[in-house]
């Protein structure tokens, strides 16, 4: 993956400029939204969270310097919006429904661990698209059916003419392998080589 | 793998190990791809408490699948220049015909904040983008209680088992109130604010004033904390003029409505998530308790029913514990019957 340049106009972003505003929300909106989307899971929240970044960067633009990085604001804005959101709704479900607590709780713990850094986020994505490059030939395909298409395991399976069984091993044998690539950026403690040889 | 047996007691070890890890990736697998089932699940968190490296491993893992899934979902088929249009709006950038709308909407993402631990908030926000609506509900389930924050930072705080009903319509803000809210209202000389409890209406002339009115319940009140506000009848004449202090009970068998001196920081006091009772029947206070603790309550012993009390219970307490309290300071017994279908019975003998 190639760095896209993308100038911002920061004066114009200080003043208050309609066209800046347009070309930023255009160019960061989707990532911005896929990130929440992947820890809240529901579409409304995920943009309602993006949405709210964008106007903490319009009221904050006063305190904007000449050589702010703009994504990285509107990332870590993202990031705490959701952090906040499953803050709270980790509240509401510890009365109601004690795994769904739990499952928040995990995401809460993944997302806060996700670095500040929006130029380490991106790093970290390039590292691992090149690690799913690296996959054998079979559990790549069945990775990204599942990861990239979007289909289930079962879909996956009936596409393939194997068993679930098979999918869900081949998905586990992926993990392992993209982890141990990197094993630098995300949380890697117990060694993994048995099970890989 | 499992029948891989050796003799030596390091390697049987060695692959035990290896059935675990192996395990357990297919069930952070499973988890992670909505697979699971409700024991797999079970199952997961439990280790997942247990063992910190664990717990480190899947965090790694987690974060891989949703990186992966973000890194090539670089667009959507979301309408972001409509989307833009109404950030636009919302930054007061283009001002727009409803502009009290398209700022209510802003704040209807971010009002809804928890007051304390242990209170439980629910809520439900109607169309939201779906251009003109006029009209906002919200609604706390029972146990829960709510704030909403109007776009001049009004604020309404919504308690359990209650629903509001706003709308915005040419500088008139109606909220339809079923159950027990409490409003700090910022007087505005542009628009009105009128709360319909249905029986009578309450304009605000920039307050703090609570209003309960269940339909459960026998009398509807309507408490003034601070300014000034006016009960008016359905049809829109004025009743009475509140002043701070005093607030109106209306009783819904006889009709007739009674201005008289209140106590203001016990009407107020659920908002910190307190109970205050004074002098109240223990039946009377049963009737508090059940919208918040989902509960029935059956008393028994009508003696009791109508003994008085005087107390302060924090909102956080559980039923059991109150239930306790009061058993220790009185003479009561009492036996709660679980219900898989319905709300559990309280019996008091």
């Amino acid at each position: 993956m190639h760095q896209k340049l993308f100038y911002i106009d920061i004066k114009s972003l200080k003043r208050g400029d309609k066209k800046v505003y347009e070309s930023v929300y255009f160019e960061f909106f989707d990532v911005l939204y896929h990130l929440a989307l992947q820890y809240l899971r529901r579409e409304d929240i995920a943009k309602e969270v993006v949405q709210d970044a964008f106007v903490k960067l319009w009221e904050n633009k006063g305190a904007i310097e000449n050589n702010s990085n703009i994504k990285n604001l509107l990332y870590t804005i993202t990031k705490n919006n959701c952090l906040n959101h499953l803050r709270n709704e980790k509240v509401v479900a510890k009365y109601l429904d004690n795994i769904r607590h739990l499952e928040l709780q995990f995401q809460y713990d993944a997302l806060s661990k996700l670095s500040d850094d929006a130029i380490i986020f991106e790093e970290l994505q390039e590292k691992l698209n090149a690690a799913i490059e690296k996959l054998p030939e079979k559990i790549k395909q069945v990775f990204i059916m599942s990861r990239f298409q979007e289909l289930k395991y079962r879909e996956i399976a009936d596409k393939l003419s194997i068993s679930q069984k098979t999918v869900e091993s081949r998905m586990s044998k992926a993990l392992a392998f993209l982890r141990k690539d990197l094993k630098e950026y995300l949380p890697f403690y117990i060694l993994l080589s048995e099970f890989l040889n | 793998m499992c029948n891989r047996f050796s003799k030596t007691n390091n390697r049987i070890s060695l692959v035990v190990i290896t059935i675990v890890k192996n395990n357990s990736l297919n069930i952070i697998n499973k988890i992670l791809a909505n697979q699971a089932d409700q024991t797999e699940k079970e199952a997961f968190f439990k280790q997942l408490g247990e063992d910190a490296k664990f717990k480190e491993e899947s965090i790694g893992i987690q974060n891989l699948w949703h990186l992966s899934h973000i890194q090539n979902k670089q667009s959507s088929d979301i309408d972001k220049k409509l989307l833009f249009n109404e950030f636009w709006a919302k930054t007061g950038g283009k001002k727009v015909n409803n502009y009290w709308i398209g700022n209510f909407q802003k704040y209807a993402a971010v009002i809804l904040v928890a007051l304390f631990l242990g209170m439980a908030l629910q809520y439900f926000i109607p169309q939201l983008r779906q251009g003109k609506v006029e009209t906002y509900v919200y609604q706390s389930e029972k146990g829960s209680v709510s704030t909403v924050i109007l776009p001049d930072s009004s604020k309404v705080w919504l308690n359990s088992d209650s629903k509001l009903e706003l709308t915005n319509r040419k500088g008139l803000i109606t909220a339809k109130l079923s159950g027990e809210a409490y409003f700090d209202i910022k007087h505005d000389e542009n628009r009105e604010f009128v709360v319909d409890v249905g029986e009578f209406k309450i304009k605000d002339l920039g307050t703090k004033f609570n209003v309960k009115a269940y339909e459960c319940d026998n009398y509807y009140r309507a408490a003034l904390l601070e300014g000034d506000i006016d009960i008016l009848n359905t049809a829109n004449t004025t009743l009475a003029n509140i002043n701070p202090g005093q607030g109106v009970i209306y009783n819904k068998h006889t009709g007739k409505l009674k201005v008289s001196n209140i106590d203001t920081s016990i009407e107020s006091a659920w908002t910190e998530g307190k109970f205050v009772f004074v002098k109240k029947t223990l039946a009377q206070m049963c009737e508090d308790l059940e919208k918040w603790y989902n509960v029935d309550f059956n008393i028994q012993n009508k003696d009791l029913a109508n003994e008085q009390y005087t107390c302060v219970l924090k909102k956080t307490t559980t039923v059991e514990q109150m239930l306790k309290i009061l058993k220790v300071t009185s003479e009561v017994n009492y036996q709660i019957l679980s219900n898989e279908t319905g709300k559990d019975i309280v019996i008091i003998k």
